[in-house]
């Protein structure tokens, strides 16, 4: 087992670097330095900016430099109080730095990264939860009164639930959950927008855009859990399990779960990455600080290092929960894991 | 048990599927009878309805689309028609096992061998873990698996299709069962390993007192296992006698057509011939008998009445048949 997960992530490392190559070479097709200080800028200045980020060195240099920011988790360096006080200077002393963003004065990539994943996490990983938990349980239930009323209301609201528009949810879900209730009877519960860290804000801020989100992903999950649950009460094995007498619900949770985990987790892991990204959406219409908002953010503001470093982490992320799908299938599917 | 010694007695059985196509008659009044200790060999073509009927009596049928729509299913003097599910429960496993044609896809694939054995006898026996488990390798021993303590914890999908289907046997025998259902239990599997599996039946049958209900397409099966024979077509038993009678002297058309198409009972000499023409579909069953669309004997008589499935008056004792020709069959 661990030698699997080892040997996966071995197999990952040119992957990786091959995407890292393909980002940086992608990025300075348009001069960034250009694109950053607009036309009328002087040509010092551009030089100067140019070998700030050290976009004057050949760009291998810059690659394995790149690199090295990555591996030695620079990037997510904040500012060290000390440096900044003392000097303005050189490239050397910025380094030593973090790397500085350029359209937010002072701060850092890493203060932008971790200040950023918090708030997406924060509504992101709760609507995953959600959603599993209750995709999973309707579409047992689904499943089990295959054909019959339940399963047909559960699915009729599935399907309704698709077809509305991710904006109508928001738009509404503002309008009613948060600024009528706020209105008509004076209740604070959720916000209209914006957002504040600490647990102690999460329901306020967080809560409307889960509960939205979830709803949203519900209708798609249920039917695909369903469909995977139907699937798999039609295999041999159902059958051997009820004549040796097992009862309905045994043979659900566990004969049936147990095998319908396996694609479960495979759709569960493949949404990893935009956990962390967040959604972008509903980061901009909360007005919620996210990653999402800050990566569209840097496009919009041609802050280079902000842009690269940011698609470089969402990668590597990707990267990694392709690795952990491979390593859930293995533990749930003794064929993956044994052979 | 009842008195005169049978175990198991199907009378009219009918069960159907409804679809858009319409009512699938599948099992369409089946009659037949399992004595204590035997093996009663069902066979027929595919499609003929055996598999429906065995499914029928465990009570597993899938519905929708299935419905048993009539007769009965006398088991040790119960109608297992008219039990609540839960009653079946008890039952399914227990009292009446199963084994299936597939032994590739029967067990659970991410659970291990020993794990489904163990939640068979828990069921029913009330074992504590330890003890099922000791129970386990016992019957993993019985159906001859080398080193069942380790391969207890296997998972299906190490063993060979032939382990397997040991592994659903030692699972089906596992509770000491009455009555073993066999629905093709070598098809899938090689013909070295047919005969093993056959014997390990047979050799566990003769340990218990377990009646068999085997089905099979295969005639030659049925002359090495069977007591008696029920010969299904289209939905119905045609012909019902024990093995003896039935392979010294069928007397249906359509068991005759059988016996012809296989080089194991064609005369020497003789070309192997098949039975003319196709099943005909469970929706669309001929009027009177439905095997005269392929019968040599077929009159006019067997368009407008169904044959009745009655005592052959010049044959074994329970020799039962359903043509209208029992005379004229005996020169085919
Ligand atoms: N789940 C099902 N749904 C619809 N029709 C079925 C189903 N199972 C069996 N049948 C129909 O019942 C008939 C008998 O099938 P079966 O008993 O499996 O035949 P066999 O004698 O080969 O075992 C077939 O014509 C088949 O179409
Ligand atoms: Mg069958």
């Amino acid at each position: 087992m661990w030698t699997y997960i080892l040997r996966r992530l071995l197999y990952s490392i040119p992957v990786y670097l091959g995407i890292v190559l393909l980002l940086m070479a992608c990025l300075r097709v348009n001069d960034p330095v250009a694109g950053f200080l607009g036309k009328g800028a002087s040509e010092e200045a551009y030089q100067a900016k140019k070998e700030s980020m050290g976009l004057d060195r050949p760009f291998v240099v810059q690659y394995f430099d790149f690199l090295r920011q990555l591996v030695t988790f620079e990037f997510i360096k904040v500012p060290d109080e000390e440096v900044t006080a003392s000097e303005d200077g050189g490239a050397a002393v910025l380094r030593s730095r973090g790397i500085e963003s350029w359209s937010q004065e002072g701060r850092t990539v890493g203060q932008i990264l971790r200040e950023s994943i918090i708030p997406s996490i924060s509504i992101t990983v709760p609507a995953l939860c959600f959603t599993l938990l209750i995709s999973i349980v309707i579409a047992l239930l689904s499943a089990y009164y295959r054909g019959r009323l339940p399963d047909k209301l559960m699915m009729v609201s599935a399907v309704l639930g698709m077809s509305i528009s991710f904006l109508v949810y928001i738009i509404f879900g503002q309008y009613w959950a948060a600024y009528l209730l706020n209105q008509k009877l004076e209740l604070e519960f959720f916000a209209v927008q914006g957002y504040e860290p600490g647990a102690a804000n999460w329901a306020h801020y967080c809560l409307l855009p889960v509960l939205i989100s979830t709803i949203v992903a519900m209708g798609y999950d249920t039917r695909f859990y369903r469909a995977v649950m139907v699937e798999e009460s039609g295999r041999d094995y159902i059958i051997t399990a009820r004549a040796k007498g097992s009862t309905k619900r045994k043979i659900m949770f566990v004969h049936m779960l147990k095998n319908a985990m396996i694609p479960i987790i495979t759709r569960v892991m493949s949404t990893l990455p935009f956990l962390v990204m967040g959604s972008i959406l509903l980061e901009m219409y909360f007005n919620i600080p996210g990653m999402g908002r800050a990566l569209l953010d840097s496009i919009f503001s041609n802050d280079f290092p902000v842009t690269q470093m940011l698609v470089a982490v969402f990668a590597g992320i990707f990267l990694v929960s392709v690795i952990l799908t491979d390593v859930f299938y293995a533990l749930v599917d003794p064929r993956v894991r044994l052979s | 048990m009842s008195a005169d010694g049978k175990l198991l007695e199907l009378q009219g059985l009918r069960t159907y599927f409804y679809s858009e196509e319409g009512e699938a008659r599948a099992v369409d009044g089946v009659d037949y009878t399992l004595m204590k200790g035997e093996t009663l060999g069902v066979v027929g073509e595919s499609g003929c309805g055996k598999s429906v009927t065995a499914l029928s009596v465990i009570g597993l049928i899938p519905s929708p689309p299935g419905k048993v729509v009539g007769g009965k299913v006398w088991f040790k003097g119960r109608n297992l028609l008219e039990l609540s599910e839960k009653e079946m429960q008890e039952i399914r496993g227990n009292e009446i096992s199963m084994i299936f044609q597939e032994p590739m896809t029967a067990l659970n694939p991410v659970y291990t061998i020993g794990n489904q054995i163990i939640e068979t006898v828990r069921l029913h026996q009330g074992l504590g873990k330890e003890e099922a488990r000791q129970r386990a390798i016992e019957m993993l021993d019985l159906v001859h698996i080398p080193n069942p303590e380790a391969r207890i914890d296997e998972y299906p999908h190490q063993l060979s299709g032939g382990m397997r289907q040991r592994v659903m046997i030692a699972m089906a025998m596992s509770c000491d069962p009455d009555l073993l259902i066999a629905d093709e239990p070598t098809t899938a599997l090689d013909v070295t390993v047919q005969a093993q599996i056959l014997e390990l039946i047979g050799d566990l049958q003769s340990r218990t007192d377990m009646s068999v209900l085997l089905i099979t397409h295969d005639l030659g099966v049925i002359a090495e296992t069977a007591n008696h024979v029920a010969v299904m077509y289209a939905g119905k038993v045609v012909e019902y006698a024990t093995a003896v009678d039935l392979f010294a002297k069928p007397r249906h058309p359509y068991t005759i057509g059988l016996f012809r198409s296989l080089p194991d009972f064609a005369a020497p000499g003789e070309r192997l011939q098949a039975i003319p023409g196709i099943v005909p579909s469970a929706f669309r069953f001929p009027s009177g008998c439905r095997f005269r669309t392929r019968c040599p004997l077929a009159s006019e008589q067997c368009a407008r009445e169904e044959p009745p499935l009655v005592p052959v008056e010049d044959s074994g004792e329970g020799h039962t048949l359903a043509c209208h020709f029992p005379e004229e069959a005996l020169g085919l």
